[in-house]
């Protein structure tokens, strides 16, 4: 079993500089930070970032001009996931995020937040990464949208038994963690289970 | 794979932005292919003509230098009183026809020489067409390359031989072209050295058959009018041609035999210049040879002449291409040649930089698609080739329509630009012809030959057919290609500056 982390802290305190070096978006410049046994700094960022990790944003980023479904599999590509059928694999991935086939074929700009969000969930898992690291990802969205984001994180961890990192600041996302990490100045302060 | 795929699916997404890029570079493209059409056009019909006009090697005595020279050596010996001036023009040695042909500036193969002397029949019942024996009607002729000018028999010259016909060694040109003006009526032509076409009339009038020889003589002079040479042949008729031109070139010499072209007997160079003895020169003497000289480039003209200088050309000729033919022909090519090029270019620089602008604001548009890409582990080269191919896949397909536009509009705006340049020109001619009405005239050549600088009846290009070789294909492909690839240095260069977290943070 996955473990779900939350990462609190007030404004500015560093959550999300340290969700960025995580995902190799950015590099530290003091200290290490290891996938396994290899250091960030020292390994192909843009691989990494492809293959091994999963990233959920606040604000979704997806390509807003394509569909739902040519987001997932622009991704499987860009891992270089060998996989004959990536349009139907993309389907069922959008079907387990909670999106059917005809809002998948839709481009993201007309899709609503908790759908975006649901998408962005199911790119993150496109190429089969053991890390889903998530920033804020019920910022945007209405209690509906977030109770079932969730659900989704959660069972991320604990069926499919992957490590979820989120940022947050909501007590309803906390509520869902394994492990609170309270984040102050830069430091981890405060662990509890 | 999936880059191109994606580039390709970008075309579509991002119907607005495109939609602008592919109107400049279509609008680009055009004009190119409109422009480089007629611009490959004119340059070949430009090296054609360089090498019809530009390449025949005209060699004419330049009247202006022999009348001075010879005033110039009488005023030195005269004795104060106002005398006539004798001109002694300037002659080549047949010798020197032939050593000017072995120039390695030349085109051997191209390089044609004629030779015609005056001559009688040794057989005195033989009669040329319009001679009267009584009239003096054969009265001496002068030339030098090529034509030949009557001029009186000077005081005391009374017995010196007079030729009553000419033989004219390889002068076939009259046989061939598309509307040849001689054409073989009976026998054959001539094959070997002592053989020679006579006209139909002169045979008829004098009873030959084909298979009968006659004899001919000649005596020639040196320009003292002292004989340097006793020349006689014995030529076998194998044949007979009809003359379709007037039995004279000259309507004023009508009835003079030697000017008769019906007299002309045709045999090969080496036939007459065979008989020829001793260091003989053309003009008053009596033979005339004239010979044309292609360069191997027109450009080699100022080498070719040190060299006939350096051979014993006399200063008193000038060596020149057919410039003047050439320039009137080509000048309106040219101007439209220019003109292509320059609007070519314009549009291009122009269009360019409209076309890096643009593409530079479409990529700032699509910084946050960048972002996005890069954050999903896209590396940085791999976008920049997908970018570069959108704008290719662009540039393509322009390409097909540009091509196929401006392969309509070619030739509309050919004819337009060409009509206005031939008018351009036919103004300049007209104010230059009236400014030489006004001028006295300088020069005058002997021999019927042009001086250079003298007017040409050619006619200026009028119509230019326009049509798009593989070459212009390639051109218009490179073209396509460089626009593209510029504008895809601006979106690499713009690419190389993004970092994925700080795109992405600015947007959220």
């Amino acid at each position: 079993m996955g473990t779900v982390y939350t990462i609190i802290g007030k404004s500015g305190s560093g959550k999300s500089t340290l969700l960025s070096l995580i995902a190799g978006l950015d590099v530290c410049t003091g200290g290490e930070i290891h996938h396994g046994r290899n250091d960030l700094k020292n390994i192909d960022r843009d691989d990494y970032r492809a293959k091994h990790i999963g990233v959920v944003f606040q604000s979704y980023n997806l390509l807003i001009n394509a569909t739902a479904v040519e987001n997932i599999i622009l991704s499987m590509e860009i891992s270089g996931i060998k996989q004959k059928d990536k349009k139907e694999s993309a389907y069922k991935l959008l079907e387990r995020v909670g999106i059917d086939k005809e809002t998948a074929d839709r481009k993201v700009l007309k899709l609503s937040g908790g759908e975006q969000q649901r998408v962005g969930i199911a790119r993150a898992l496109s190429h089969d990464a053991n890390m889903i690291i998530a920033d804020e990802p019920t910022g945007n969205l209405d209690d509906k949208s977030e109770d079932e984001v969730l659900k989704i994180l959660t069972s991320l961890a604990h069926d499919d038994g992957k490590c979820v990192i989120i940022v947050t600041h909501s007590k309803e996302v906390t509520a869902i963690a394994d492990i609170i990490l309270g984040i102050k100045e830069g430091r981890i302060e405060t662990i509890k289970k | 794979m999936y880059v191109l795929k994606n580039a390709l699916k970008n075309l579509v997404r991002n119907r607005g932005r495109n939609t602008l890029i592919a109107v400049i570079i279509f609008a680009i493209i055009t004009t190119t292919v409109i422009a480089l059409i007629i611009n490959n056009t004119s340059s070949g019909i430009i090296d054609d003509y360089k090498n019809r006009f530009g390449s025949e090697v005209s060699i004419s005595p330049n009247m202006e230098k022999v009348m001075q020279n010879a005033q110039s050596s009488q005023s030195g010996g005269g004795n104060g009183r106002q005398q006539a001036v004798r001109i002694s023009p300037p002659s080549i040695n047949p010798k020197q026809y032939l050593s000017f042909g072995e120039s390695d500036y030349l085109l051997q193969d191209k390089c044609t020489y004629t030779a015609n002397i005056g001559v009688k029949c040794s057989d005195e019942s033989f009669t040329p067409i319009d001679y009267d024996e009584n009239s003096s009607s054969g009265s001496m002729m002068y030339s030098v390359n090529g034509g030949s000018r009557p001029a009186p028999m000077p005081e005391g010259d009374e017995d010196r031989f007079s030729p009553n016909m000419r033989i004219y060694g390889d002068s076939w040109g009259e046989f061939t072209g598309d509307s040849p003006s001689r054409k073989l009526s009976e026998g054959r032509q001539v094959q070997k050295d002592g053989e020679c076409l006579m006209s139909a009339d002169l045979a008829e009038e004098n009873g030959v058959d084909i298979g009968d020889a006659l004899a001919f003589n000649a005596t020639l002079y040196d320009t003292e009018r002292n004989p340097v040479a006793e020349v006689e042949y014995s030529l076998t008729v194998v044949g007979f041609y009809t003359d379709a031109t007037e039995e004279y070139p000259i309507p004023m010499m009508s009835g003079n035999s030697y000017m008769n072209r019906r007299n002309e007997v045709l045999t090969t160079f080496d036939t007459v210049m065979n008989a020829v003895s001793g260091d003989v020169a053309t003009g008053f003497n009596g033979l005339d040879v004239s010979a044309t000289y292609y360069l191997k480039n027109p450009d080699m003209l100022e080498d070719f002449k040190r060299e006939l200088y350096a051979k014993g050309l006399s200063g008193d000729f000038d060596v020149n291409t057919d410039t003047l033919s050439y320039n009137k022909i080509v000048a309106p090519v040219e101007g439209l040649k220019s003109m292509s090029l320059t609007f070519m270019l314009v549009v291009l620089i122009l269009g360019g930089v409209i076309l890096v602008l643009l593409s530079s604001i479409a990529i700032r548009e699509r910084k946050y698609e960048i972002g996005v890409l890069r954050a999903m582990g896209m590396k940085k080269g791999k976008v920049a080739v997908g970018l570069w191919l959108e704008i290719l896949a662009i540039a393509a397909v322009c390409l097909v329509l540009g091509i196929t536009a401006g392969i309509f509009a070619s030739q509309p705006v050919s004819d337009t630009l060409l009509e206005r340049q031939v008018a351009a020109i036919a103004e300049e001619d007209a104010a230059q012809s009236a400014q030489n009405a006004n001028r006295p005239m300088i020069g005058m050549t002997i021999g019927g030959g042009r001086a250079p600088g003298a007017g040409t009846d050619a006619k200026p290009l009028e119509n230019m057919d326009v049509s798009l070789s593989i070459v212009t294909i390639l051109e218009i492909i490179a073209v396509a290609v460089l626009l593209a690839s510029v504008s895809g240095i601006v979106s690499i260069s713009r690419i190389t500056k993004y970092e994925p977290i700080k795109i992405l943070m600015e947007r959220n």
